[in-house]
């Protein structure tokens, strides 16, 4: 018989049966069970086949470091590959799977892999294509079959249906791990009135003493966890979080799984939560791997670490058989055979130490009705499909054996000692120290992190309770500055030394010894590494995989080094051990990206005057993130192209309407307003009138244009700037630099107001008469509003009246004004004004017929500034001041920025009507269409008023340099090539007398 | 005067969200300030320009860095060196302050505040901010101003709960996305 449930003990709530199916057959299983005591109680051997040999395999573990059931579990969108079944907590209606088998992991047809396991070993990718069958092609055709065949689980292809959050957490003391010595810190740094958190990846408290019969001094274990785990004040437990890693100033990631073990859980929950933890302190009580011994077969089910299975009896009431062989080099194993042995399970205990046999644990030992046998160790497991008996032989040094008989079994247990959990220490580089005693390594020194319990090496429970009393101790002192300092116990506290064993070696006799289950790696890899020159420890690891991928060397790491160091002749510590990576278990990718999906990818910004624009009908496009009315369609069915010329031509005609609320706003106040504004623009507003608006550009450091708006004199020292949309921010930031670093002496205030006030540009020849239906008083002739005056007055809106600014500015060629009002009459203001344009024959029109007019006009944008061009390339020249200093005026006059072949801004028109090119095509020389050309195109548009297709863009030299001569626009992504004409880019009224009509 | 349309109107949905719990964790609103004074002060003149925002306040005296201040009918907040806004609940004219002490801006249209209240308050900030919630490290009056989805937000300290004020074009999608967090503690929209 192989594994079964156990008649009584076991922390399982046996009135609560759980139903899953595992490989599509429906099992029962118990509340407080994991998928793997559920499989073990149901007598569920295979669970998984190999990495790349397809052998067989079982549970081996009751932890993280597992390495034969990885499993998949769920279904469709909430499939999750690769799942350690020693981790899956049951619940109704799981549904898992076998993984790297077909048809199933029990008949897997690739398991003859394995008859060709030399081909397979070290390094094979590498090896298979030198020589023969080299090359990229033979790669790639040969990489699907061996991808197919060696490999994990396969990801859903849905999008994760789970929503994932960050939370930020604070406290004094984070301890990780709830076993014996993590509840005793928790307790002690809680009690001392510190701010403790405690963290357990379990969704049980106790670590290994989760039902054991052993309790805590007096103690029964149950009551022992429940006092220090229950609700206290200044304690914060949580369960299924898994501390991943630990970063510079202690911070330490964690990962909260909140509905992964719920059937049915409420949408409105999180699937799980990564919390950032800053504590002031860290204590890690992360507990030991047991370590495997590597003796042939020892990969077939039914083999298993021994405390796994003492974990298996005390916790889930589950029998790993019912003739048990356990194998081991130190005391811990005498633990779990008793555990067995009073479940009522045979038990055969081999200890590889010789000289046991007369001492007082092997007495007591045989007292509970246990066969010890001193001075074997196991030599090879029978059977194919799972353990039928164990080979046993004598131990002749070394690590040999002197086989002897076949013990028939149908589990064996393993134990070749314990290394601490130090790997969250690791994260931060630490190096940890070899302990001959103890035969493990032993975590270096952090300031402010300490370990406790057998992550320190201290192993039994009483030493590991008073040990993390001890370590809480020391950071209450730290934090608190109160002396209670406790005498730590000593590490190590078996009663006999370990007596190190790595492998178990036959003269004469080829073993299949594992030494990396998860990564199918055996110490014959390990051995050929050595032979062909891996020496360091990390190239090994990545030569033979061994520890890579989500083990991280839980599993086989330290036996792996110790064959290493064996097979180079030369120390443990000589040899090193691999620096372990975060994340210590895996997390979610989706955990990282958080809140961030979806329409929560990135935080929208809308207008005062979205809804209204909404309401009416508009498409809505993305220009950075404010959210724009790309165009205002007549109808549902007018399309883009047509509604954007007709929307233009409105402009042209009549008048039209577009929402500029999101062109950048900044207020720069006091007296010194004037002089800077001065010095950051190229040209002058010392002497520009209160009232009155002006056009700026201005340049970096280096003489290239950063940006460009209109800039309104409110006062005498007071002023709006405005910005482009998308330099908005980086302006903002410029001014404050500049005030904070290089003017920190200008009597000047600069702050954002954006948000503060809600604008619409009003164009075309209707734009006046259209104003003044809208005007609840004053006047906006061109008398009283000259071109780029500024008038305050009161418009009709919403019922009433608003306040509103009004500046008569123009980007689109025509009469135009800027209507300004507060942000909450946004709305109000649309809607009246809409209404007032829509009498006048006029539309409301959005970006593409915006872009449409600018370029018609020559206007230039972000599309144009785009961190190259300079202020002749733009056609702005004769806007820099000859009789003032301003940013960017020295190095602007660089002979090479002042070379009259650079590219300057220009028209292009198709040399034959009906054709078209495209933005980003490039401008090249008739007979020279190659390289980056002669120029670039950087927008284009059916013209409204001039007709035709028409670009705007950069060439060589600009207009002048091109005339008699055509240039060919080239678009080699789209394979197209337009011949086209230069054109001097003031084509649309160039004295300018429809903006100043 | 035609009545102001804030960022949320239309947009709250009152009601109950999210996890079905008898009494809501966490109830969100929008407080509908009447005025927000920005009083910015010239380095050398930062007293006077503190003691001219606490008068019109109302509160004794202008709290210093990372603190506010409660006055009847408004709260004096210090949201930089240099800086203090005044968020008054009804309409304020535009405060006396001397140009040689500072300089003053109306941002009475330019935020929204988000009103966050309920046990789970402080639960909800962890998952807004990496800020130090805890109530020793942000009693009530406490004044921040830090990144929450990447937009700039200041959080104050506020009863049993937090005022978050967020540039007005953001406010519908800070409230969306705070909303759709709370619903795990149930959500009460107010």
């Amino acid at each position: 018989m192989t594994g079964f449930r156990l008649r009584s003990g076991g922390v399982v709530d046996r009135t609560r049966p759980v139903s899953f199916r595992w490989d599509g057959t429906a099992f029962t299983g118990l509340a407080g069970d994991t998928l793997a005591s559920a499989l073990l109680a149901n007598g569920e051997r295979i669970v998984g086949r190999s990495f790349k040999y397809h052998r067989p395999r079982g549970v081996v573990s009751a932890g993280v470091e597992e390495a034969g059931a990885v499993v998949g579990v769920g279904r469709g969108a909430r499939h999750e590959p690769n799942a350690k079944a020693t981790l899956v907590e049951l619940h109704e209606g799981l549904t898992a799977s076998g993984q790297n088998g077909w048809p199933s992991v029990r008949a897997d047809i690739a398991q003859f892999n394995d008859l060709f396991g030399r081909f397979f070993a070290a390094g094979f990718y590498y090896k298979t294509f030198i020589g023969l069958g080299r090359g990229t092609a033979q790669w790639m055709f040969f990489e699907r079959f061996i991808r197919r065949a060696a490999g994990l689980g396969t990801a859903s292809r849905e999008a994760d249906p789970d929503a994932y959050e960050y939370v930020h957490d604070f406290c004094d003391v984070l301890v990780v791990g709830a076993g014996p010595a993590g509840l005793a810190a928790a307790e002690a740094c809680a009690s001392a009135g510190l701010d403790t958190m405690l963290v357990e990846q379990d969704f049980a408290l106790g670590g290994a003493l989760t039902g054991a019969a052993e309790g805590v001094g007096m103690t029964p274990a149950a009551d022992w966890i429940a006092e220090r785990g229950g609700p206290r004040d200044n304690l914060r437990v949580l369960t299924r979080t898994t501390a991943f890693g630990l970063y510079d100033s202690n911070v330490v990631g964690c990962y909260e799984r909140v509905t992964d073990h719920l059937a049915d859980p409420d949408p409105a929950l999180p699937g799980g939560r990564i919390r950032i933890v800053r504590p002031r302190r860290v204590i890690l009580a992360t507990g030991a791997f047991e370590r495997p011994v590597a003796f042939g077969n020892n990969d077939r089910p039914g083999v298993m670490l021994a405390g796994a299975m003492k974990t298996y009896a005390d916790r889930f009431a589950v029998a790993p058989g019912d003739r048990v062989v356990l194998a081991t080099n130190n005391d811990s194993g005498y633990a779990t055979a008793r555990t067995l042995a009073r479940a009522g399970v045979e038990t055969t205990l081999l200890d590889s130490r010789e000289l046991i046999g007369t001492t007082e644990i092997a007495e007591e030992a045989r007292a509970a009705g246990i066969e010890v046998m001193a001075g074997y160790v196991p030599v090879e497991a029978r059977g194919a499909r799972g353990v039928t008996g164990l080979q046993v032989g004598r131990i002749a040094g070394h690590g040999h054996a002197r086989p002897e008989t076949t013990l028939p079994c149908d589990a064996v247990g393993v134990s070749g000692g314990w290394s601490p959990a130090f790997n969250l220490v690791s994260h931060r580089g630490v190096r940890p120290v070899w302990d001959p005693d103890l035969a493990c390594f032993l975590s270096g020194p952090l300031d402010g992190v300490g370990v406790t319990g057998s992550a320190a090496g201290v192993w039994g429970t009483a030493d590991a309770v008073a040990h993390g009393e001890a370590v809480a101790a020391a950071a209450v002192e730290a934090l608190t500055g109160r002396r209670r300092r406790r005498k730590e116990p000593a590490t190590g506290g078996w009663r006999n030394p370990i007596a190190p064993l790595w492998e178990v070696t036959v003269k004469g006799k080829k073993l299949k010894s594992f030494v990396d289950l998860q990564n199918d790696v055996a110490t014959s890899d390990v051995r050929l590494a050595a032979r062909e020159g891996f020496r360091s420890v990390e190239h090994m690891k990545r030569y033979t995989t061994l520890g890579m991928a989500t083990d991280q060397g839980k599993f086989g790491g330290v036996v792996g080094l110790a064959l290493l160091a064996g097979a180079l002749d030369q120390t443990i510590p000589e040899t090193g051990i691999t620096t372990f990576r975060p994340p210590y278990t895996p997390v979610p990718i989706g955990a990282f990206a958080g809140r961030a999906r979806g329409q929560h990818w990135q935080a929208v910004r809308r207008t005062p005057m979205h809804d209204a624009q909404a309401e009416g009908g508009a498409v809505f496009t993305d220009a950075g993130l404010w959210k724009r009315a790309w165009h205002h369609p007549e109808t549902p069915a007018e399309s883009l192209a047509d509604g954007y010329l007709r929307e233009a031509r409105a402009v042209r005609e009549a008048v039209g309407m577009v929402d500029v609320t999101t062109l950048g706003k900044i207020m720069v106040q006091g007296p010194d307003a004037a002089e800077f504004l001065n010095r950051v623009y190229v040209n002058g507003f010392a002497k520009l009138p209160v009232m009155k608006a002006r056009y700026g550009v201005m340049l970096r450091d280096d003489g290239i244009v950063m940006d460009d708006g209109v800039t309104w004199r409110l006062g005498e020292h007071e002023f709006l700037t405005s910005t482009t949309t998308a330099n908005a921010g980086a302006v903002m930031a410029w001014f404050e630099e500049l005030l904070q670093t290089r003017w920190p002496e200008l009597r000047v205030h600069v702050a954002s107001v954006t948000d503060q006030w809600a604008g619409i540009a009003l164009a075309g020849p209707k734009a006046r008469e259209t104003l003044e239906g809208l005007l609840a008083e004053g006047d906006v002739s061109d008398d009283a509003l000259p071109f780029m005056g500024i008038v305050e007055t009161q418009v009709k809106a919403g019922g009433g009246t608003v306040p509103a600014m009004i500046a008569r500015i123009s980007f689109s060629g025509e009469l135009a004004y800027e209507v300004w009002t507060r942000s909450d009459w946004g709305d109000a203001l649309w809607r009246a004004l809409a209404h007032e344009v829509r009498m006048q024959g006029g539309a409301p029109y959005g970006m593409e017929a915006l872009g449409a007019l600018r370029i018609e006009k020559g206007h230039v944008t972000a599309a144009e500034l785009d961190g190259r061009v300079t202020l002749e390339d733009a056609g702005l020249g004769r806007m820099a001041s000859t009789r003032k200093a301003f940013i960017g005026n020295v190095l602007r006059q660089r002979p090479h920025l002042q070379r009259g072949d650079r590219p300057q801004l220009a028209h292009f028109r198709p040399a034959e009507e009906g054709e078209r090119f495209s933005i980003g095509a490039i401008v090249c020389a008739p007979d020279g269409v190659r390289g980056h050309g002669e120029g670039w195109i950087t927008g284009v548009t059916a013209a409204p008023a001039l007709g035709g297709w028409l670009g705007i863009g950069f060439v060589r030299g600009g207009p002048k340099a091109w005339e008699g001569r055509e240039v060919v626009i080239a678009d080699p992504i789209r394979g197209r090539e337009t011949r086209a004409r230069v054109e001097s880019p003031h084509q649309y009224d160039p004295d300018g007398s429809r903006m100043r009509a | 005067m035609v009545a102001r349309r804030s960022a949320l109107e239309g947009h709250l949905g009152p009601g109950r969200r999210g996890l079905d719990v008898p009494e809501p964790g966490v109830r969100l609103s929008e407080r509908r300030a009447g005025a927000l004074w920005q009083v910015t002060a010239w380095p050398d003149r930062l007293g006077d320009a503190g003691a001219a925002a606490a008068a019109e306040a109302g509160v004794e005296a202008a709290p210093g860095p990372l603190r506010a201040a409660f006055g009847d009918g408004a709260v004096l907040m210090r949201t930089e060196p240099l800086r203090w806004l005044i968020v008054a609940e009804a309409e304020m004219a535009a405060p006396a302050l001397d140009a040689e002490v500072g300089t003053l801006l109306d941002l009475g249209h330019a935020r929204t505040i988000l009103q966050i209240e309920g046990p789970e308050a402080r639960a909800l900030m962890a998952r807004l901010a990496p800020l130090d919630f805890r109530p020793d490290a942000f009693p009530e009056g406490t004044v921040a101003t830090s990144a929450v989805h990447h937009v700039a937000v200041t959080m104050l300290a506020r009863g049993d709960g937090f005022d978050l004020l967020c540039f007005r074009s953001f406010g519908l999608a800070l409230f969306e996305h705070v909303a759709e967090i709370a619903g795990q503690f149930g959500l009460e929209v107010a």
